[in-house]
C-alpha cells in the first residue's frame, strides 16, 4: 500500500477529492458525488478562496477505529478502516514545503486545521479542528485550544474547537457533543481525558436500559450523567423553571466564563419531535450600537428590583445584549451563528424554527461549588446594599464570568490601568482556584472596554452567609474586603480609576 | 540581602493611617449584612428548588436529530 498525497486549491477539489472517495470508500462516481456535494461542499463554501488543500490516504483516525472495531468490524459490510484526511492551508503548498527545512516554520504559520473522513457514507466527515480564520466570515469570539497534527510527516499546530458529524450508528448528536466536550478540554487541561464513542457508551452502560448501539440519542439526564463520569461538576439548567430572561441570561454569562455549553434544543412544545444537542461555545463580538441600544434589565428579584427601584438608578446587565452564539452543530459545518432565541436559524427549515432551547449543561469545574444564578444574584445584593454610593438615575452596567483565580491575577500583573494600591492589594490577596469576577461600568465607558468597579467572589464557597466567598468589592471611591481573622467587613477609601476589563475568556468582548 | 516586595500590609497601614479604613461594625452595617444573609437563603432555596426539577425532569428529554 501506498501513501497517496494530493495537493489542490479549493476551487479544484471536488474533481481531486470525488475519485478519491470512489476509490477508497468503495463507491459509486453517483454516490460520491453526492456525498461531496451534500456533506463536503457546504463546509467549503465558507473558507476563504485562498485555501490550498492536503489530500492524504491512509489516515488511521483514533476515534473511527474506536467505532470501527467496538461496531461496524462486527457487521458482515465490508467496512473500509481507514480514513481520508484533509489538511488546509491559507495559500498555495507545495512538496517542498514540507521538505525543506526553511520552508517548514512559514508553512506551519499557514496552517489552518484539518478534517478526516471516515468511510461511513453518507456523514463522512470526521474528527476535525479548523481554525476559524480558514472563514471567511469570522467576526467571532469563541473558546479554542491548541491541537497537534501531521501533514506530509510534518507536525502542524491549529487552534480551533473540534467538530465531527454524526456517523448516526455509534454516535448520535448527543455523544458527538460530550466527544467534542472531552476533546477540548482534555487538551487544555490535563484533568481531563479524551472520551472515544467507546468510553461514552461504557459510561452510560448503568444509565441505559435499551441496547446503546446503534444509537437512538440520548436524553438530558444521560448527558449530564457522562459529563460527570468524565469528571465535571455538572449542573443542569431547564427553561421551564426559571424565568426565560433569567434563563438566556445564565447561558450568556457561562459563556462569558469562556466554558463549551452543551445546549438541548427541542420543537417539543411546539408539537414538534426534533430533538437535538449542540455545543455553544462563543459569541459575536459585542458592538457600540448594541450597547447603546441595551434596555434596562428586567430584574426578576422581587427584593433586587424594589432596591434597584428605590434607589432609582438603570441597571444593564451585559447578559441582556442580544448578540449572536457561536454554535457548533454536527448537522452543519461548525462555527455557525444563530441567537440564542432562534438557536437552529441555519437549517433554513420550518420545523426547526420552531426549536428553542430547553436544556443547558455546564461542563464545571467540579469545585466551582457556587454557580452562576445564585453569584449574580449575590453580587447584585452587595452592590445595591451595601455603602457604595450610587447617585440617582445614574445607569450601572454589570458585566459578571467565571475565571481561574490564577488567569486573573496574570492579567492584573501586568494590567496598568488598575489604581497601583488597589492593584498591589488585590494582587497580595489569595486567590481561588475559579473566582466571579464582576466589573462595574457605565455605557460610554463600556464602549471603550473600560470599568470603574469590581466584585470578586470564591467561587469554591458555596455558603454565603456573613461574606464568606467575598474577595473583594469595589466602585468608585471605596472597596470593601472581608478582614481575614474576623470576617467583619473593613471599607478602604481608594479611587478605583478606569480600568480595561478582562476579555482572556474569550480573547475578546 | 533578601527583600519583602508583598505590599498589602504597607498599603493598609499607610490608609490606616490616613483615616481611610475602617470596620463595618456600625448598627446600619450589621443590619446590611444581615439583609443579605437572609435574602441570599432565600435565593438559594429558590435555586435548589428549581436545580432540582431540572434534574427530575432530565430523563424527559431525548436528543437524537
Amino acid at each position: 500500500m501506498t501513501c497517496i498525497t494530493i495537493v489542490c486549491s479549493l476551487h479544484e477539489i471536488r474533481d481531486q477529492l470525488i475519485p478519491v472517495l470512489q476509490q477508497k470508500f468503495l463507491v459509486s462516481r453517483a454516490i460520491a458525488e453526492s456525498t461531496f456535494d451534500d456533506g463536503l461542499a457546504p463546509h467549503f463554501i465558507r473558507f476563504k478562496n485562498s485555501v490550498h488543500i492536503v489530500i492524504e490516504h491512509p489516515y488511521v483516525d483514533r476515534v473511527y477505529r474506536d467505532s470501527f472495531y467496538s461496531y461496524f468490524s462486527t457487521k458482515m459490510g465490508d467496512y473500509k478502516k481507514d480514513c481520508i484526511r484533509l489538511s488546509f492551508f491559507e495559500g498555495s503548498v507545495n512538496g517542498d514545503d514540507f521538505r525543506d527545512k526553511s520552508k517548514i516554520s512559514a508553512t506551519a504559520l499557514r496552517y489552518l486545521g484539518f478534517m478526516v473522513l471516515r468511510p461511513t457514507i453518507p456523514s463522512v466527515v470526521g474528527r476535525s479542528v479548523i481554525s476559524p480564520a480558514i472563514l471567511r466570515q469570522n467576526d467571532f469570539i469563541s473558546v479554542s485550544s491548541s491541537f497537534h497534527a501531521t501533514v506530509r510527516g510534518v507536525k502542524f499546530q491549529v487552534v480551533g474547537f473540534p467538530y465531527s458529524s454524526q456517523d448516526a450508528e455509534t454516535i448520535s448528536c448527543a455523544e458527538t457533543s460530550i466527544w467534542a466536550i472531552m476533546e477540548y478540554f482534555s487538551s487544555k487541561y490535563s484533568d481531563y481525558r479524551p472520551a472515544l464513542p467507546s468510553a461514552i457508551i461504557k459510561a452510560l452502560q448503568s444509565r441505559s436500559n435499551d441496547r446503546q448501539i446503534p444509537s437512538t440519542g440520548l436524553n438530558a439526564e444521560q448527558v449530564g450523567f457522562a459529563l460527570r463520569e468524565f469528571g465535571f461538576g455538572t449542573k443542569t439548567y431547564l427553561r421551564k423553571q426559571f424565568h426565560t430572561p433569567d434563563f438566556i441570561r445564565l447561558i450568556s454569562c457561562y459563556i462569558e466564563s469562556g466554558l463549551p455549553l452543551e445546549i438541548l434544543i427541542d420543537n417539543f412544545s411546539k408539537g414538534g419531535s426534533i430533538g437535538h444537542a449542540v455545543l455553544a461555545i462563543g459569541r459575536t463580538k459585542t458592538t457600540s450600537i448594541q450597547i447603546d441600544k441595551l434596555n434596562v434589565t428586567n430584574e426578576t428579584d422581587f427584593s433586587i428590583a424594589a432596591l434597584i427601584k428605590a434607589k432609582s438608578i438603570y441597571l444593564y446587565d451585559n447578559d441582556d445584549i442580544a448578540r449572536d452564539i457561536v454554535f457548533i452543530d454536527d448537522n452543519h459545518p461548525p462555527y455557525q451563528l444563530a441567537p440564542i432565541n432562534n438557536p437552529a436559524r441555519h437549517y433554513n427549515n420550518a420545523d426547526w424554527s420552531l426549536c428553542e432551547v430547553s436544556y443547558f449543561i455546564v461542563p464545571l469545574y467540579p469545585k466551582i461549588y457556587l454557580e452562576a444564578f445564585v453569584a449574580k444574584n449575590y453580587i447584585k445584593n452587595l452592590l445595591l446594599r451595601e455603602n457604595f454610593i450610587i447617585p440617582i438615575h445614574t445607569e450601572v452596567f454589570i458585566r459578571i464570568f467565571l475565571t481561574s483565580g490564577r488567569s486573573y491575577k496574570d492579567y492584573l500583573a501586568s494590567e496598568e490601568s488598575f489604581d497601583i494600591d488597589v492593584k498591589e492589594f488585590i494582587m497580595d490577596t489569595p486567590m481561588a482556584k475559579f473566582i466571579w469576577i464582576c466589573e462595574v461600568s457605565n455605557k460610554p465607558l463600556m464602549k471603550q472596554g473600560k470599568a470603574i468597579g469590581l466584585f470578586i467572589l470564591d467561587a469554591t464557597e458555596p455558603n454565603l452567609q456573613n461574606y464568606n466567598p467575598l474577595i473583594f468589592a469595589g466602585y468608585l471611591d471605596r472597596f470593601y474586603y472581608p478582614d481575614p481573622n474576623t470576617r467583619e467587613l473593613k471599607e478602604v477609601l481608594v479611587n478605583l480609576g478606569i480600568f480595561s476589563i478582562y476579555t482572556n475568556n474569550l480573547k475578546g468582548f | 540581602m533578601a527583600i519583602t516586595i508583598s505590599k498589602k500590609a504597607e498599603i493598609l497601614e499607610r490608609l490606616n493611617a490616613e483615616g481611610r479604613v475602617r470596620t463595618m461594625d456600625s448598627v446600619e452595617a450589621i443590619a446590611n449584612r444581615e439583609e443579605i444573609n437572609n435574602q441570599i437563603v432565600k435565593v438559594i432555596k429558590d435555586y435548589q428548588h428549581k436545580a432540582n426539577i431540572s434534574q427530575i425532569k432530565a430523563s424527559e428529554f431525548i436528543f437524537t436529530a
